[in-house]
């Protein structure tokens, strides 16, 4: 029965999340969705990267945690926000390390977060390279437990208030054309797998001179003077993947 | 409740508190170098920096640079003597309303000697105020021998809790600091008081 109850639940908060037409009522739907899902507080992060930057924050919060979380600009070094780029699922704080190394100041960060009234909590994270980043967590307060039985409900509704997130602030549309010729793009990808001109020359069966020159249009119409940010360029635009790229270096 | 692109901004009565993390990093982190953790690399915070605590701090009024502050914690709740330090008092550690515990008595390090002497003494010529005003008869504090001296040396009527323990370099030791209407009397005496020159903040987590 109880899993006909959390179905239920499910498509009812998912429905109000995907309805929200403005930030306030995803505010009041995902206010609703932790407090019917047993937990105290959630926070609704997404940041839009790229020419038209802007970032939606919505939470719940304690004020005390707020204050120093907003005031304090810990988002940049927060350790939940880094465990969110190892992790494909949802996960719950204390099983932070599983994913990063804990400095000092991460523990020390987490701590000062339960002092300030959020003990533990549970992040679904979402990732497009080069485009964006968003997570929702939802936490309980230094008087509750998780929901543990909750779980599954917390990852389907974080991931439905990450998308209604990004439907609200506009996606990035996607560039219509490659930036750059497919020759270009080949030099690119062999740049970042290690490669050097002479080498790329030889790979490709062209002339050294004529990878220098591949490379060095293809830096002009991105309007980049180096080859790391041309690479990342290529990267960010979908132009060349991390799996292709990832075979050719591996930490031991 | 909602904020939509604030990630950046601190709100400006928070410029204050961010300012007093910072310089308490930079004085009890790199210079007196306490085995403390720094939160992002920049601040000093531990888990008595909660809503119970009160900061006093003093910002220089011209470009709102920290100059100096201090942490107040209730003894109803988890302070430093009651939690930490319990073996500095053999009585035990005092509790009341009417208590309350100094500690991150913090004077910034970018200022001249004479710039620091002033705002030491306009500080706990502020902490004085902030007791006679709040109904606080009694301040505790934790200090090394040499520091100890120094504050019994203000004019208000200090007395140990307990004997000196030894902790690393310099032996610490509790003690308390009685405020009535004889302190800002005894406080001009030794030249200690001072009038506010400086911009008072009186910062809080709470809401």
């Amino acid at each position: 029965m109880t899993d006909v109850k959390h179905f239920h639940l499910t498509e009812e908060l998912a429905q109000e999340i995907s309805g929200a037409g403005k930030e306030d009522q995803l505010f009041a739907a995902l206010a609703k969705a932790s407090d019917r899902m047993g937990f105290d507080h959630f926070a609704l992060a997404f940041d839009r990267r790229g020419g038209e930057a802007a970032s939606m924050l919505v939470h719940n919060y304690p004020d005390a945690w707020a204050k120093l979380y907003v005031g304090l600009e810990l988002s940049t070094t927060d350790p939940i926000r880094r465990a969110g780029e190892r992790s494909i699922t949802g996960f719950a704080w204390r099983d932070v390390g599983r994913f990063i190394p804990l400095s000092r100041g991460d523990r020390q960060l987490l701590s000062v977060a339960r002092e300030s009234g959020v003990r533990d909590g549970f992040t679904v994270p979402r990732h497009l390279p080069g485009e964006a980043t968003g997570s929702c967590s939802f936490a309980v307060g230094p008087r509750a437990d998780m929901p543990g039985d909750m779980l599954n409900v917390a990852e389907i509704i974080g991931a439905i208030a990450i998308a209604r997130a990004r439907e609200l602030m506009g996606k990035a549309s996607p560039r219509p054309r490659s930036v750059l010729t497919e020759r270009q793009r080949e030099c690119v990808l062999w740049s970042a797998r290690g490669k050097t001109a002479g080498e790329i020359a030889d790979i490709l069966g062209i002339s050294e001179e004529t990878v220098v020159r591949h490379l060095k249009m293809a830096r002009d119409r991105y309007s980049v003077h180096c080859r790391s940010m041309l690479i990342l360029c290529a990267l960010f635009d979908g132009l060349i993947g991390f799996s292709d790229v990832y075979d050719w270096w591996r930490p031991d | 409740m909602t904020d939509q692109s604030t990630r950046a901004q601190a709100a400006p009565g928070d410029a204050a508190l961010r300012a007093m993390f910072a310089a308490r990093k930079q004085v009890f982190i790199d210079l007196l170098k306490w085995d403390l953790p720094a939160l992002d690399g920049r601040f000093e915070l531990d888990q008595f920096d909660n809503p119970d605590a009160r900061y006093i701090i003093l910002l220089d009024p011209d470009d709102l640079r920290h100059r100096a502050s201090a942490r107040l914690l209730p003894t109803t709740a988890p302070h430093l003597l009651g939690e930490i330090y319990p073996h500095l008092c053999p009585d035990g550690p005092p509790s009341d309303a009417g208590i309350w515990e100094i500690s991150r008595f913090c004077l910034d390090p970018a200022q001249t000697a004479a710039e620091r002497r002033d705002a030491r003494n306009q500080l706990v010529t502020a902490l004085a105020d902030h007791a006679l005003q709040n109904g606080i008869a009694e301040y505790l504090g934790i200090a090394d021998t040499r520091w100890f001296a120094k504050i019994g040396s203000f004019g208000w009527s200090c007395r140990t809790l307990g004997p000196a323990h030894p902790d690393s370099a310099c032996p610490i030791l509790a003690f308390a600091i009685r405020i009535d209407d004889d302190t800002l009397p005894g406080l001009q005496r030794t030249g200690t008081w001072a009038p506010l020159g400086l911009r008072l903040e009186s910062g809080e987590l709470a809401p």
